[in-house]
């Protein structure tokens, strides 16, 4: 009989375990409470995303701001065009992972990350305004817009992992 | 914003089986989530979860819906209202328990 490589054996061996204890209802109340923090736990580390993808995210907002701003016209489609991209790549990187969070919804985004979001915008027509007169300026306005707006993406991914952590 | 209602303390038998506490504990920090990615994370085969998920969908707790993404249908579960409800009160009455 052909046997199974060691990590495929065990591997089955864990599921098999896992299944035979799923049934139990027997749990003890700290037991369960337990087994659910055990539970977000793994939940975390699906939803924890790393800094890179909020940088990249960051870099592309840069980029178009950039544009908005060097040409109001165009930004006006390029702009709105963008903030659909935006979460169109979020639900595919929700898709990917397999967990939709209410992210949208505004659950993990409380007064001051709606303050930070109001900035990002001030800045971005501050570089508007600017343009004209102040290219270095407009462009130190644009760079503070895209940094507000990764700071905006960590904080939420934070606070995500944090109610998922603290939940009861 | 966090929305956290009070919740009356209530054991639930549907939910207290452990695999099924545990999937409600995921569920209930989420929109949605994917049957598979479930599976994964809770580490048990596709027939023992989806055993469990029956029992919850069954008694109301969980919706499952079905999409197809590349070809491939894939199952998504979110816990409904009732469900968020029950999960919180069982969590409440096992901390009521151990005091």
């Amino acid at each position: 009989m052909a046997q199974l490589a060691p990590g495929v054996a065990n591997q089955a061996r864990r599921v098999i375990a896992r299944d035979d204890s799923a049934d139990r209802e027997d749990l003890r109340p700290a037991e369960a409470l337990a087994s659910t923090k055990a539970a977000r736990e793994a939940l975390v580390r699906r939803v924890n995303l790393p800094w890179m993808w909020h940088a990249v995210m960051a870099v592309g907002i840069f980029a178009v701001e950039c544009f908005i701003v060097r040409n109001p016209v165009l930004g006006a489609v390029g702009g709105p065009a963008f903030i659909v991209a935006a979460v169109l790549v979020t639900r595919a990187r929700e898709r990917r992972i397999g967990v939709m969070s209410d992210i949208t919804r505004g659950r993990d985004l409380d007064a001051q990350g709606w303050w930070m979001t109001g900035a990002a915008w001030a800045f971005l027509v501050l570089g508007l305004l600017l343009r004209e007169r102040w290219e270095l300026g407009a462009l130190v306005a644009v760079a503070a817009s895209a940094v507000t707006m990764f700071a905006i993406a960590r904080r939420s991914n934070s606070r995500l992992i944090a109610r998922i952590r603290d939940a009861e | 914003m966090t929305e956290r209602r009070i919740t009356e303390p209530r054991f639930d038998t549907t939910i207290h089986a452990a695999l099924r506490l545990q999937l409600c504990a995921m569920l209930a920090e989420v929109d949605a989530m994917d049957f598979a990615a479930a599976r994964e994370d809770l580490d048990v085969s596709d027939s023992v979860l989806s055993k469990h998920v029956k029992v919850l969908a069954d008694e109301g707790y969980v919706v499952i819906t079905s999409r197809t993404s590349g070809g491939r249908a894939r199952k998504r579960l979110a816990l409904t209202r009732a469900g968020a409800d029950a999960y919180a009160g069982h969590v409440a009455e096992l901390r009521r328990l151990i005091g």
